[in-house]
């Protein structure tokens, strides 16, 4: 019978992996962008032009990595997370503040990528023409990656290992080990803003469908 | 050869002094030292006497309390009542203040401590020694030490304790916001695409 630990431990290492090849090939997609952007608006920029071999190379190979790599790290990131459920007894999960938060994180990771990956998978390489949709495409790749980092950084406390992210927390002046969410007092003003929040979206996604 | 011999032996002897020296230095009661007392000073203590207000506490993760400390019996070569930082948990803590030294007479130590962030048991040991020379030889003086320990309990309040409703709220809420507002997003960047 294999470990589950080892399996969490290995599927943490994968996701963490490839997620963080995606965020370093949609930085580079982000780079490549503004040096042919540049090239095409300013001359000054044309003494660049030695970059152009550069920069075809990495949208060739980025772009595709970047869904690739997204894939592998969303699939390794949930598999992560149920292993995590079996790994972890229950009361460790729940009971403490840093797991809560943690579970948090990998939620909104998870989501973020799965978006990332949805707009990827219906626009394909065409998103690329369309610089609004590229700037949306690529901000939620870099905030699913940020949730990412956030949540190995809980990862590491849990393990009892810290986290480089440590000097940060210090620095804000925060703690991973206290609750990062809303009190009951506050919980149902923030039903209530969310709430007008979604309405004000929905109606106003349908009135951009119809015009 | 029989010079260089004598230079040897001097030499030698100069090596043999400054151990001895620099030892009895380093025995020393220093106060201003932080680690065990019971290395140097002789354990347990015969004439010191120590009393802490707590023996045990239970505290939220970086909450801070306070403890008031008493001892006394020590010699006139000078007593200190220390938390040193490099006992047991103790570096774990911050104290505002962790020490106080005199003569003889009592000693009376008051200190707020902020407990560490992770929850656990943790062990705050606070010594009290007395004099300096060697314990027991080399000095009609003794140098002794006791210590306290104080079980520290960090736990996690019981109102922030378990899966709270405000936390399921908090991240179905975030889950709504974010794909609501990438839909929206999406929808408005895309109406150049005819929807696309």
């Amino acid at each position: 019978m294999f470990n589950l630990d080892a399996l969490h431990s290995m599927l943490i290492e994968l996701h963490g992996g490839t997620l963080a090849l995606a965020a370093i090939c949609i930085i580079g997609l982000i780079a490549a962008k503004i040096h042919w952007s540049l090239r095409k608006k300013s001359q000054s920029y044309g003494i660049f032009w030695i970059l152009d071999g550069f920069f075809e190379w990495v949208t060739r190979y980025a772009e595709p990595t970047a869904f690739v790599a997204a894939i592998g790290g969303v699939v390794g990131l949930i598999a992560s997370s149920i292993i995590g459920y079996y790994v972890w007894p229950v009361e460790a999960l729940l009971d403490r503040p840093l797991a809560l938060n943690k579970i948090m994180f990998a939620i909104f990771a998870t989501e973020l990528w799965i978006i990332f990956l949805a707009i990827r998978g219906k626009y394909g390489e065409n998103l690329w023409k369309h610089n609004g949709l590229a700037a949306t495409y690529t901000l939620t790749g870099l905030a699913g990656f940020f949730f990412t980092i956030l949540t190995g950084s809980m990862g590491g406390h849990m393990a009892g290992k810290g986290s480089v992210l440590d000097p940060i927390y210090e620095f804000v002046g925060i703690s991973p080990e206290t609750p990062w969410f809303i009190g009951k007092e506050m919980m149902y003003p923030a039903i209530f803003i969310t709430a007008i929040v979604v309405v004000i979206l929905l109606l106003a996604t349908k009135f951009l469908s119809k015009t | 050869m029989r010079k260089s011999k004598v230079f040897i032996v001097i030499i030698f002897a100069i090596f043999v002094v400054s151990l001895f020296i620099g030892g009895n230095l380093n025995i020393n009661a220093f106060n201003n030292k932080e680690d065990d007392c019971k290395t140097c000073h002789g354990y347990p203590a015969t004439s010191l006497w120590l009393t802490v207000d707590k023996t045990s506490i239970e505290v939220s993760p970086e909450e801070t309390f306070q403890l008031a400390i008493k001892g006394g019996g020590g010699t006139t070569q000078g007593t200190v009542i220390k938390i040193p930082s490099n006992v047991e948990d103790n570096g774990l803590f911050t104290l505002d203040n962790n020490m106080v030294s005199g003569t003889t007479g009592n000693l009376t130590l008051t200190t707020t401590v902020t407990s560490p962030s992770t929850t656990g048991t943790y062990t705050l040991r606070i010594f009290i020694a007395t004099g300096s020379g060697l314990n027991g030889t080399g000095s009609s003086l003794s140098r002794e030490a006791t210590y306290k320990d104080i079980a520290v309990k960090i736990t996690v309040p019981s109102e922030e304790k378990g899966i709270n409703l405000a936390w399921i709220v908090q991240v179905t809420l975030g889950v709504i916001l974010i794909g609501v507002i990438s839909t929206f997003v999406i929808k408005v960047v895309t109406r150049k695409f005819g929807g696309k």
